[in-house]
């Protein structure tokens, strides 16, 4: 009988001894888990220097990530919506990317120039502000193949011109002025002027209408 | 092992047992309330005496020392992309936007009236405008419907007063009077022909060359 108890109270007491094992390691798991996980970043103060990145996300699951590069935030989707900091090639950008992910916004710095574009949904860029390379000012429009159609810009020499491209990129026509006076001058597809309205270089203003071969066939005054 | 030594080595071993079923089930418990493959975060906020910015969900909110939101970039109200810029008053002065995935950049008056902006159009096609204090525009250089460049300037009732246009063939130019009529017309004409015609008021040719 003696036996018989001890024999059962030794197998309780390998049950017991199996069970404290399995109920620890799952607490130790559980522990381990926890903090691998955890992520919720308490407020710092403006001195404190964070080497991961800090992401804030709400009940939709956007979120906004400040890392060292800058801020990127992501809609309920994941999809990076906007960014703005240093872009990958170390440029200062702000970019905005539509709900499928693409570029279709963008102000930055293109080599040291300040450069806004805006994309279309093919990623062609449409229209385009920025400094040219002489530091002056200039919109300009593309078509749906890139190609230069529309422009508001300062020529070489400096004065202001309006000018309008074809299909091929060639100027057709242009709205200009330099000191003296302004001039309209209109070009047909092989780039010959056609008509010309306004200050001619000798000083005089006037208009004339010319032929394919850039003979004036009519001029008033 | 006599029999109470046995007991008393139960005992402790079923107490210890409880004790870390109890810390294990605890755990778990905080474990299921706690983690969510996207966990909810609360804003971060670094406020000094000229200001605030705090980082959001949306996005990053910067106020002055008044408290007022001068600059917004993330996800606006309408879950649009946006960097906005707004004036002492809280107003918003300017915009760079993805408005239902379009981008737009626009600029407001005082009064909140859009004064200047640049933007593709719902064909996708670029378009810079300028507009007047009652929000009608004046001045837009764009391409059109037929894929061609414009640049047009309208009087103060936003209607076309004349527009310098061209297409592969060469360009043209044409001034409306105030009811919409062709005064003026100049270029390349639809027939390869180049010229200048002026008309009346009932858009009848008075006078042409060549």
């Amino acid at each position: 009988m003696e036996q018989r108890l001890q024999h059962d109270l030794g197998a309780r007491l390998t049950r017991l001894e199996s069970s404290i094992r399995r109920d620890r390691t799952i607490a130790l798991s559980v522990v381990a888990l926890i903090f691998v996980t955890a992520q919720a970043p308490g407020p710092s103060n403006p001195t404190s220097v964070s080497h991961a990145p800090i992401v804030v996300r709400d009940a939709s699951g956007a979120s906004a990530t400040l890392a060292a590069n800058g801020l990127t935030v992501r809609d309920a989707a994941g999809k990076a919506r906007t960014f703005i900091g240093i872009d990958s090639d170390g440029r200062p950008s702000a970019d905005l990317n539509d709900s499928t992910g693409q570029l279709r916004e963008s102000m930055y710095l293109l080599n040291q120039l300040p450069v806004f574009r805006q994309f279309d949904a093919a990623g062609k860029r449409r229209l385009e502000m920025r400094l040219d390379t002489s530091q002056d000012g200039e919109l300009l429009l593309n078509d749906q193949s890139e190609k230069l159609r529309a422009a508001l810009f300062r020529t070489s020499k400096g004065d202001p011109q309006l000018g309008l491209y074809g299909s091929d990129e060639k100027l057709r026509g242009f709205f200009s002025t330099d000191d003296d006076s302004p001039y309209l001058v209109m070009k047909d597809n092989a780039g010959t002027t056609r008509l010309y309205a306004g200050g001619y270089t000798g000083g005089s203003i006037g208009f004339d209408v010319r032929d394919a071969q850039n003979n004036v066939l009519w001029k008033a005054p | 092992m006599n029999e109470d030594a046995l007991v008393a080595r139960i005992a402790r071993l079923e107490a210890v047992a409880r004790r870390d079923r109890t810390f294990a089930l605890g755990s778990l418990v905080v474990l299921l309330a706690t983690a969510q493959t996207a966990p909810v975060s609360g804003p971060i906020a670094v406020a000094g005496a000229s200001g605030s910015a705090t980082i959001g969900a949306a996005g990053l909110v910067v106020r002055d020392a008044n408290k007022v939101a001068r600059q917004d970039v993330g996800l606006d109200s309408s879950g649009y992309p946006s960097l906005d810029f707004q004036d002492a008053a809280g107003k918003l002065r300017e915009s760079m936007y993805l408005l239902k995935d379009r981008p737009v950049l626009r600029q407001f008056d005082s009064n909140g009236k859009r004064r200047a902006e640049a933007f593709l159009t719902l064909t996708d096609n670029p378009e810079f405008a300028i507009s007047d204090a009652a929000e009608n525009a004046r001045l837009s250089i764009f391409q059109g419907d037929k894929d061609l460049p414009e640049f047009a300037l309208y009087g103060s009732d936003a209607k076309v007063r004349a527009y310098i246009s061209s297409d592969d063939a060469g360009s043209f130019l044409v001034m409306k009077d105030g009811n919409g009529v062709t005064r003026l017309d100049m270029g390349t004409y639809t027939s390869g022909a180049v010229g200048i015609d002026v008309r009346n008021a009932a858009g009848t040719e008075v006078y042409s060359k060549p």
